[in-house]
């Protein structure tokens, strides 16, 4: 085992070496497209007519979308995506094409005549990339052509992803001219989550439940809607692995595992919200009954065990198997019964 | 385990190093030769000028009242005092640096934290720092009981048991100047402190003493994770190595005057229980993928988890790879592939010791279940329509369990195929819907709730008939069926393969959201979940004295729970400078369980003991008055009210009412 850990960790520092020597090369920097989708690169090229004007000359005249340049030039983007950058495209025709023909005619000194007469100078923005309409996936590719070299790898496995496939694209979360961070807060991602998944804001209301509408839980401790290894586009690899992230003690390995029960928490437990205390999926005991057979509930000269012996055995099964989750320490039969 | 976590950190370091060597002579040279910006220009740019971010934001202080009646499970994340509050909104860009900072303080243990710096693109760093208050059940233990074989003790009656919960997000990233390659750090640090109801058993079936004390706990959990990752060409990869660590802190083990077990050689003895480990993992990961912009995707995944338990010395080492594909030859259709492959190796002691305090005893161990999975999953989307997207999905996932010899009731292996298919369809301008069915089939399920066959339904509507009027619907049901059901007989040794399992889940929402006016906007909905199953149910049985017999099969159990939720929300802008919003939620819950008399002549109902019946009804109020252009005042109340119908034990309520002050700057 460690010396598969050994080859590893020295495989990874020759590949990395090998990479700081490459990277020292400029054709890295570029991205190399495979294949590239050519009704979608037509759909987000803009109008072929028009010329780059830069977003001086774009905005200059108008000052509607003052506050909008200033939040986006005083994002990361901003940082990036100067004129030094090497990036072909940038600032606001980055996203809504070249912009020449929308402010073909404009001057600012008609903007600023018409605005001392109260009237509104508005571009022609129908010459502009109606993103609005564009296919999501269109959508999503006007971001990803520079969120390909990501900081964050949090887009590893967005492609084949749940959003990606249904359809959702990064419009739908993220709001370029909100302001200069893009991300979404912690403490906002339950309300744009349920903007679609309403019925998991309702499971939030059933009386056991994770602290998520107290604003102390939020749906990306769990979930990375940019999609993952696991399913339901988990933050972590399993169920179980983003179940410990909060609840460590349940972690192991354990001398006594419940078998592989425990690899999915999700056997016992709805953590969203239940009717029943400590998010179980059904009360004690019928939780446990499903799979194992009962304490014996007659008496062995006949006849049925008493109502207190029956309330111990068919009441709280972890009154007594306290340590469900997994033991270190054997029962009084020498076995794993998670008693101890 | 300290040494590798040392040399992985080493590792770390000397890559991100090697390549901020690499890379900025590189740049370097190239930002010698660099040139302006492609893309034709009308006019020339005009010297940029320099941007300024001004400073906004606010702060407010305050303080909330609380107050409480009876069980705090109406109040279950409520701090129970009352308490100063205070909070800052703040977001500053003395470019080329970034601050911003949101905080919400309730309390000493209830509190949101979020905090960010940058300096350019070369340096992002951000902490999330959250505290809860968590109130917990105290457990009823007056209960009679049959003395002495038979003993209820609650060493701590009167105790309130509770737990603190703080997690620190924090992440660094660092950005080499003018190249796509970063290094990052990312630490979550968790603290539970507190005191729970530790519940266990002294003795055995002959003397059973059923338990409850008070155990303060002071958990510490820390994970860290360095990695670096590059875009090089057509590729990006990513190196990052985690390291976990769970310190179960003093009060990891209890101990307990136990009985003697004649008959199974362990005498009575002073013996440890209820230990909560001190367990540590290390992981390393590679992930790699090509451009996200092309038609063709390809992302790939390895890992290696190495887990440790420090207390019973048992280990596992997991493996983990992944495959992601994704093909779009034409806007109308979509291929996705997925491969994910996890092998699990567990690592158990052959035997263990029992360390009294005057004794020892040893017990052989049963071999931990290690396991293959393979799971290959193909998705498509066609969309034929503008109006119409049709979804495919293929799942196939193979469990190969490894060790299980020991484990009777476990199979070998089980097989799960899904089939999915899906259609989102936009009929009219203002109406989506989504339908989706989905079919499972499992070959060999391990365990009596998972199902032979499933079907389940999804219908999803959202119309929006006029702008100020949205209607949401949606419908879940979820079928499921399970023949040959298992049930493992201690004595006669003997696994039942026998009884039968049916159930059904339905789920209903319906929303309705409207601006009554542009002053008055309202919204109401109504959630309903039951879920009903069937199923034989097994319990022991003797045959005649000290001769045990197969179990009693109660056939056909019923079980439900069910609930329903309505809830209004109201908002209302009276007057420019107030604003009004409340919030009314109502939910009522049932459940049951048909348990039969198997033996008969029981003195007692099994239903009874399990039964649930309660409302809750969770009520608040909030105004706002804007004193002037920088600040305003807010009063907040709450009111929950938890009504346990069936057995009166978590009765209670909890009112807070909060007034704050809030100056915008």
């Amino acid at each position: 085992m460690f010396t598969r850990e050994h080859q590893l960790r020295e495989s990874f520092l020759t590949m990395m070496a090998l990479l700081a020597f490459l990277s020292g090369c400029a054709g890295l920097k570029e991205s190399k497209t495979i294949l590239p989708i050519r009704e979608y690169e037509k759909m987000i090229v803009g109008n072929l007519d028009a010329d780059y004007i830069g977003t001086q000359n774009c905005l200059a005249a108008c000052h509607e979308h003052d506050r909008l340049r200033l939040a986006f030039d005083a994002s990361t983007m901003g940082a990036q995506l100067q004129k030094d950058s090497g990036m072909p495209l940038v600032d606001c025709e980055s996203c809504h094409g070249p912009g020449s023909l929308a402010v073909k005619g404009l001057t600012p000194e008609l903007v600023e005549t018409n605005a001392g007469k109260g009237i509104r100078t508005a571009c022609d923005f129908q010459t502009l990339i109606d993103l609005k309409s564009l296919p999501a996936t269109a959508q999503s590719l006007i971001c990803l052509k520079c969120h390909t070299a990501n900081a964050t790898f949090n887009l590893h496995n967005w492609n084949a992803g749940l959003h990606a496939v249904n359809e959702v694209s990064c419009f739908a979360c993220h709001n370029v001219h909100a302001g200069p961070d893009l991300k979404v807060t912690p403490l906002a991602s339950g309300q744009l989550c349920f903007t679609c998944h309403q019925s998991a804001q309702a499971q939030f209301s059933m009386p056991s439940h994770h602290p998520l509408k107290e604003g102390r839980v939020f749906c990306v401790d769990c979930h990375n809607p940019h999609g993952g290894f696991a399913d339901q586009g988990l933050l972590q690899d399993g169920i179980k692995e983003t179940c410990v992230q909060c609840h460590p003690d349940k972690r192991g390995p354990f001398l006594y595992e419940h078998a592989d029960v425990v690899e999915n928490c999700l056997n016992c437990h709805s953590p969203h919200g239940s009717v029943n205390s400590k998010l179980l999926n059904a009360r004690e005991p019928f939780l446990c009954l499903q799979c194992h057979e009962g304490h014996r509930i007659n008496k062995e000269e006949g006849g049925s065990i008493s109502a207190e012996r029956a309330r111990a055995f068919y009441t709280r099964c972890t009154d007594c198997h306290s340590t469900i989750h997994g033991s270190d320490v054997p029962s009084t039969a020498g076995g794993g019964r998670f008693i101890r | 385990m300290r040494y590798n976590k040392r040399h992985c950190i080493l590792n770390v370091s000397v890559v991100w190093l090697a390549l901020c060597c690499g890379v900025f002579p590189g740049m370097a040279a190239e930002n010698a030769e660099s040139t302006p910006a492609a893309g034709p220009t009308v006019t020339p740019e005009k010297e940029e000028p320099g941007v300024y971010y001004e400073t906004e934001g606010d702060y407010f202080l305050g303080y909330r009242w609380f107050s409480s009646e009876d069980s705090l499970k109406a109040a279950e994340y409520i701090y129970p005092h009352s308490s100063l509050t205070f909070g800052l909104d703040l977001l500053s860009c003395p470019l080329p640096y970034r601050y911003h900072a949101n905080a919400e303080f309730l309390s000493n243990y209830d509190f949101y934290t979020d905090a960010g710096f940058a300096y350019q693109d070369l340096l992002l760093f951000r902490d999330i720092l959250v505290g809860a208050h968590h109130n917990l059940d105290h457990l009823n233990y007056q209960l009679p009981g049959e003395p002495p074989g038979l003993v209820y003790t609650d060493r701590n009656a009167a105790g309130s048991y509770y737990t603190d919960f703080t997690s620190n997000l924090l992440s660094l990233r660092l950005k080499a100047a003018d190249f796509p390659f970063h290094t990052f750090l990312n630490n979550r640090h968790v603290e539970q402190d507190g005191k729970v109801q530790q519940r266990f058993l002294l003795g055995d079936f002959d003397q059973l003493n059923i338990t409850s004390q008070s155990r303060d706990i002071d958990w510490r959990s820390n994970a860290l994770k360095l990695g670096a990752n590059s875009h090089v060409g057509p590729v990006e990869i990513e190196y990052a190595h985690d390291q976990d660590e769970f310190n179960p802190g003093r009060h990891d083990i209890l101990y307990d005057l136990y009985p003697a077990s004649a008959d199974l050689s362990r005498p009575a003895d002073t013996y440890p229980h209820n230990v909560v480990p001190e367990t540590e993992s290390a992981a390393n990961s590679v992930k790699l993928h090509s451009s996200y912009t092309g038609g063709i995707v390809a992302a790939a995944t390895l890992s290696n988890l190495r887990q440790k338990n420090n207390y019973s010395l048992t280990e596992s080492t997991t493996w983990k790879g992944a495959f992601d594909f994704s093909w779009i030859p034409d806007p109308l259709i979509g291929l996705f592939f997925k491969y994910r492959h996890k092998d699990l190796d567990m690592d158990t002691p052959e035997t263990v010791t029992l360390t009294g305090l005057n004794n020892t005893v040893n017990y052989a161990v049963r071999e931990g279940i290690s396991y293959d999975r393979d799971v290959f999953s193909l998705s498509t989307r066609y969309r034929p329509l503008n109006i119409l997207s049709l979804f495919g999905t293929y799942e196939f996932s193979q469990l190969e369990r490894t060790d299980f010899a020991e484990w009777v009731a476990v199979p070998e292996q089980t097989d799960i195929h899904t089939i999915n298919l899906t259609a989102h369809a936009k009929p009219l301008d203002r109406v989506k819907v989504k339908a989706s069915y989905e079919y499972k089939n499992y070959s060999h399920p391990a365990y009596n709730n998972s199902p032979d066959n499933s079907n389940k339904l999804r219908l999803t509507t959202t119309c929006t008939p006029t702008s100020w009027l949205n209607v949401y619907l949606e419908y879940i049901l979820s079928v499921t069926e399970r023949d040959g059901l298992h049930y493992l007989n201690p004595s006669p040794a003997l696994l039942l393969e026998t009884g039968e399992r049916d159930g059904q889940r339905d789920q209903f929402l319906a929303s309705l959201s409207t601006e009554l006016s542009p002053t008055v906007s309202l919204t109401a909905s109504w959630f309903y979940q039951r879920w009903d199953v069937e199923q034989d149910l097994a319990y022991g049985k003797w045959l005649m004295e000290n001769i045990p017999d197969l179990p009693y099969i109660d056939a056909g159990v019923p079980y439900s729970d069910e609930s329903n939720s309505f809830s209004l929300a109201l908002h209302y802008l009276p007057r420019e400078d107030i604003t009004l919003s409340g919030g009314l939620t109502y939910t009522l819950l049932e459940g049951e369980a048909g348990y039969d008399d198997v033996v008969g002549g029981a003195p007692f109902s099994l239903s009874s003991f399990s039964a649930l019946k309660a409302s809750e009804i969770d009520l608040s109020f909030e105004i706002i008055k804007k004193l002037s252009k920088e600040w305003d005042l807010g009063l907040r109340s709450y009111l929950d009210i938890y009504d346990d119908r069936a057995y009166g034990l978590l009765d209670g309520n909890v009112f807070t009412t909060t007034l704050r002050l809030k100056r915008y700057f």
